[in-house]
């Protein structure tokens, strides 16, 4: 039986009391979902994201973890915040962000480190990470000197040697190259199949498939306007219009430029 | 009515964005197998600690030009090429030496000046020698191993981070005023622009440190750094 892990009720958040960014959210993610945040640029979906990793708190409304509060009082409680620390993962949008520490390493290490995870065993879920990423050329470098993929896969190890129940993953797959695209989807599978929670924001409709079972889509008001499979939801072609989500696909046939919306047929 | 064009905003743009490229070529020499790289980096800061405090104690010129020989002598036996050392610390001294110096030249203490300015050169010559030296991850570690609080060395571990991605936006903010420019601009235009940049940059900075710290606290940090023993 699945247990619900988040649930929004009337959820609304502004930029300093002033700019809406999200407008009376109803939101449930049951246990072992793999459900993307679909909508186009500035529908709130970071937000949205900072929200469920409690980085921000809701103006109005409420948000429950696993039945309890998830607000500022919560986070007084040393234990709780720990523990909640320890179960959900945010991977940023930009890995600059996330590598703060002057080596590769020390960004890895970090997460666990500070929750209290005894040094062998981050050692030893160090190891196996950098083999599953194929990382170890670059362990000892500055996080300044790799490339945008490198980044990226460096950012991902660093939440997942937390090994948390919830990933939390923000445009995972924004300016990869194919191949590491492609890794780093692999993974994100890997993870979904040891039974764990998967939530995705993402705009790009080509991934969606890949990332989710499940979409919810935000629109311009920054609220959710859609709830259902990645199957329903992408053969919906009025709603994604009606969302900016529709790919306008152009190519040459027989000499002249051809336009068509792109069809997703997820299986 | 013309204008003469004055590009002291590009010549401060390139200067410091090649100075921070400088910084990461410099780490090369740190992997050097020289003498100074193959000692242990806590025996090396605390030998270099001890000769810039000799060199802060000695009273005469002479001895202190010495001083400054060995450190000399040192970097050309690190395979520190003598031209890019000089240049690394000279560049300096007009801010740390010169300017608190001069009114003791104009006042007749030259003496006096002449000691403060070649004490000032030799102590942070051993500094720059020991930043060359030793890869600046293992600067911190010693860093820590002397005791410094682990939340002074992270600050200035991540200061240094952020420096190179302020040096690249810097950087590119100037390519894509060029690429757009293609020629000369009047300065009061150039002012205008590296004003508002400026500005931009704060407002950037401003944002970096929220997100950085957000990033932090939802990796478990609670405000007291904890590092792996290695």
């Amino acid at each position: 039986m699945s247990k619900t892990i988040f649930e929004l009720e009337n959820l609304s958040y502004s930029y300093l009391n002033k700019f809406p960014a999200l407008v009376n959210i109803n939101l449930k993610i049951e246990s072992g979902e793999k459900v993307a945040l679909l909508g186009a640029n500035g529908t709130g979906k970071s937000t949205l994201l900072h929200i469920l990793d409690a980085l921000v708190f809701p103006d109005t409304g409420r948000i429950r973890f696993f039945g309890r509060d998830l607000n500022e009082n919560a986070f007084n409680d040393e234990k709780f915040s720990r523990e909640f620390r320890r179960r959900v993962g945010l991977v940023f949008q930009s890995p600059d962000v996330q590598l703060f520490c002057p080596t590769v390493k020390e960004d890895i290490v970090f997460g666990p480190l500070q929750l209290g995870v005894t040094q062998n065993e981050i050692k030893k879920r160090m190891d196996r990470l950098i083999e599953i990423l194929n990382i170890r050329d670059f362990i000892n470098r500055q996080p300044h000197q790799l490339s945008v993929g490198e980044k990226k896969k460096v950012s991902i190890a660093s939440v997942l040697i937390i090994e948390p129940e919830v990933l939390l993953l923000d445009e995972p797959t924004a300016g990869l190259d194919p191949a590491t695209c492609r890794q780093l989807l692999d993974l994100i599978d890997d993870f979904h199949a040891q039974g764990k929670t998967v939530i995705t924001a993402t705009h790009d409709l080509h991934m969606v498939p890949e990332l989710a079972e499940g979409l919810r889509i935000l629109n311009k008001e920054r609220t959710i306007t859609a709830d259902g499979s990645c199957q329903e939801i992408l053969a919906n072609q009025d709603l994604l219009k009606q969302n900016n989500l529709v790919h306008i696909h152009k190519h040459r046939h027989d000499g002249s430029w051809h336009k068509h919306p792109h069809q997703h047929s997820p299986t | 009515m013309k204008f003469k064009s004055h590009n002291y905003i590009q010549r401060s743009l390139l200067g410091m964005v090649s100075f921070f490229k400088e910084a990461i070529f410099a780490e090369e020499f740190a992997f050097k197998p020289g003498l100074l790289q193959k000692i242990e980096p806590r025996i090396k800061a605390a030998l270099i600690l001890s000769l810039i405090l000799a060199s802060i104690f000695i009273k005469t010129t002479p001895l202190l030009l010495v001083l400054y020989l060995f450190c000399l002598l040192l970097a050309a036996l690190s395979r520190i090429s003598l031209i890019f050392f000089l240049k690394r610390t000279w560049v300096f001294m007009p801010i740390f030496a010169l300017i608190i110096a001069l009114p003791l030249f104009f006042t007749g203490r030259i003496q006096e000046g002449v000691l403060f300015v070649v004490r000032v050169l030799t102590s942070l010559s051993f500094a720059v020698l020991l930043g060359l030296t030793t890869p600046h991850t293992l600067l911190l570690k010693t860093m820590r191993s002397f005791g410094i609080p682990q939340m002074f060395v992270m600050t200035l571990g991540m200061c240094y981070r952020y420096i190179f991605l302020f040096a690249e936006i810097i950087e590119n903010t100037y390519l894509a005023i060029k690429s757009r420019v293609g020629g000369a601009i009047h300065y009061k235009h150039g002012q205008h622009i590296a004003t508002w940049k400026i500005a931009s940059l704060w407002q950037k900075s401003l944002q970096l440190n929220k997100d950085i710290y957000d990033a932090m606290l939802s990796r478990g940090y609670t405000g007291e750094p904890k590092v792996l023993d290695e």
